[in-house]
């Protein structure tokens, strides 16, 4: 027989994929406001008047392993931060330390300015990889020179940061740089709400799509997640429920 | 809505090998699902090959990654934006070309490694400590919030209970229940949002229904 594992596994998976199937909706859902995406627009205008290019960070998010998804979302936050920004006289950098998100920094970058018609204004040194070193320190460290060194307007970090993202924050606070930071990682994301200009915490940067988007079909990703978080929650109520039951029967 | 042939094309690669590489991976050997697993077996090995196919490509990539390195910054050495961005690449490319000689002089010592990037890196690794007390005083003095002082409130009690001194014991045990069933159930949480959002992000890439590739973004 299956295990409990495998077969808890298959369930959640088949009620995603229905969840996914099902939910298609094409009026713009009302969402609460979360500051990053209200500012991210202005960072890309201020990028523009400034002449200066717009920093975006995919840090240690990688394909190919568990954070693969965050990669993948990261990318589309950074798609949508670097489109309007690509009519800017300094074109947007986007960093790595993982040489695996290369290819899609590069394709981000490659896809916003064609999505534009201004592909003969790409550079492909906009996608940049820093080794990160043990520690991701190394990476760090080439962040902190992107004000002084490139003139970068502000950073966007969304990614995989660990408690390195102090010096990145701690050196553009000290330069009057804006900053919008997030991790997939809990020592990342305490660093970033205490640190950052406007912190994206949990699972909000997955749902960047819709807001930065702004069409209503992409949040459909986002009423699946509330979904399941719902669903989620009944049945630790029931499970909690069913221990209280059990207790006190006995 | 016109659909382009490559994108399409993009979108059936993606929906195909996701969806079989998923299904190799949660059927396993097929053991589990009794005398139908022997004709799920072959989808372990195809899902095998795929995911051996990923980790080849994911090993040149390092190829690209110091192209991408040198290039950027021979570009920024001829065409940098001032004289520091200059310097730094410059220090860089120097460095790239010392570490592959003293490679080449003994494999088994590094010591630009051991000697200049360990040394640099402890040195970056105490100044972390610096940055984190100058984010949690920039935290009061930029915004007031009740998230913020619960955050740092939060934060002083565990430091101060954290001290190894016996006139504080009364502290170290509000620091333990604070790690304990608040923080831990607040980090659940949260892990389970990331943990969720995952999965709904991976299922709808499978299926095809969020396309962060080609040229259109996340459309149905």
């Amino acid at each position: 027989m299956a295990s409990d594992v495998q077969i808890i596994t298959i369930l959640i998976i088949l009620f995603t994929f229905a969840a996914s199937l099902i939910i298609r909706r094409r009026r713009p859902l009302p969402m609460r406001a979360i500051s990053a995406y209200d500012v991210l627009p202005d960072l890309a205008n201020e990028s523009i008047e400034a002449s200066r290019p717009l920093h975006i960070g995919l840090g240690g998010a990688e394909l190919g392993s568990e954070n693969t998804m965050l990669a993948l979302v990261a990318a589309e936050a950074a798609y949508y931060a670097i489109q309007p920004a690509t009519i800017s006289d300094a074109p947007p950098i986007v960093t790595t330390s993982e040489t695996s998100t290369i290819p899609l920094a590069v394709d981000t970058l490659r896809r916003a300015y064609a999505s534009r018609g201004m592909i003969d204004a790409y550079r492909g040194t906009s996608a940049r990889w820093y080794p990160a070193g043990p520690r991701a320190l190394a990476y760090s460290g080439a962040l902190t020179t992107l004000p002084a060194d490139d003139h970068i307007s502000s950073h966007v970090l969304v990614g995989e940061y660990g408690v390195e993202l102090a010096l990145v924050l701690a050196s553009a606070s000290r330069r009057g740089l804006t900053t919008i930071a997030t991790s997939n990682s809990l020592t990342g994301q305490a660093v970033a709400y205490a640190m950052a200009d406007h912190a994206l915490l949990g699972d909000e940067l997955f749902g960047g799509a819709a807001y930065l988007g702004k069409l209503p079909h992409l949040s459909n990703r986002n009423v699946t997640i509330d979904l399941l978080r719902w669903v989620l929650i009944v049945i630790i109520v029931l499970l909690m429920a069913y221990n209280l039951a059990q207790q006190f029967g006995s | 809505m016109r659909v382009r042939f490559g994108f399409a094309l993009y979108t059936a690669v993606v929906v195909v090998f996701g969806i079989l590489t998923l299904a190799g991976l949660l059927v396993g050997d097929g053991s589990a699902f009794g005398e139908v697993g022997v004709l799920l077996a072959p989808l372990s090995d195809i899902s095998s090959r795929f995911i051996q196919l990923v980790v080849v490509v994911i090993a040149l990539t390092l190829v690209i990654g110091i192209f991408n390195l040198l290039s950027v910054h021979v570009v920024r050495l001829v065409r940098g934006p001032g004289t520091g961005a200059r310097l730094n690449s410059l220090v860089l490319l120097v460095s790239f070309l010392l570490a592959l000689v003293a490679y080449q002089a003994s494999t088994e010592y590094n010591l630009l490694l051991e000697n200049v990037q360990v040394q640099i890196e402890l040195a970056l690794a105490a100044l972390i400590c610096f940055a984190l007390v100058y984010g949690a005083f920039r935290l009061l003095r930029n915004r007031v919030t009740w998230g913020g002082l619960v955050f740092l409130v939060g934060m002083l009690i565990i430091l101060i209970g954290a001290l190894p001194l016996s006139q504080l014991e009364p502290l170290q045990q509000v620091t333990d229940w604070l790690t304990r069933v608040p923080l831990s159930a607040g980090a659940r949480g949260i892990l389970l949002g990331i943990a969720l959002a995952t999965l709904v992000t991976g299922v709808r890439v499978i299926i095809g229904q969020d396309r962060t590739y080609g040229n259109q973004s996340s459309v149905e």
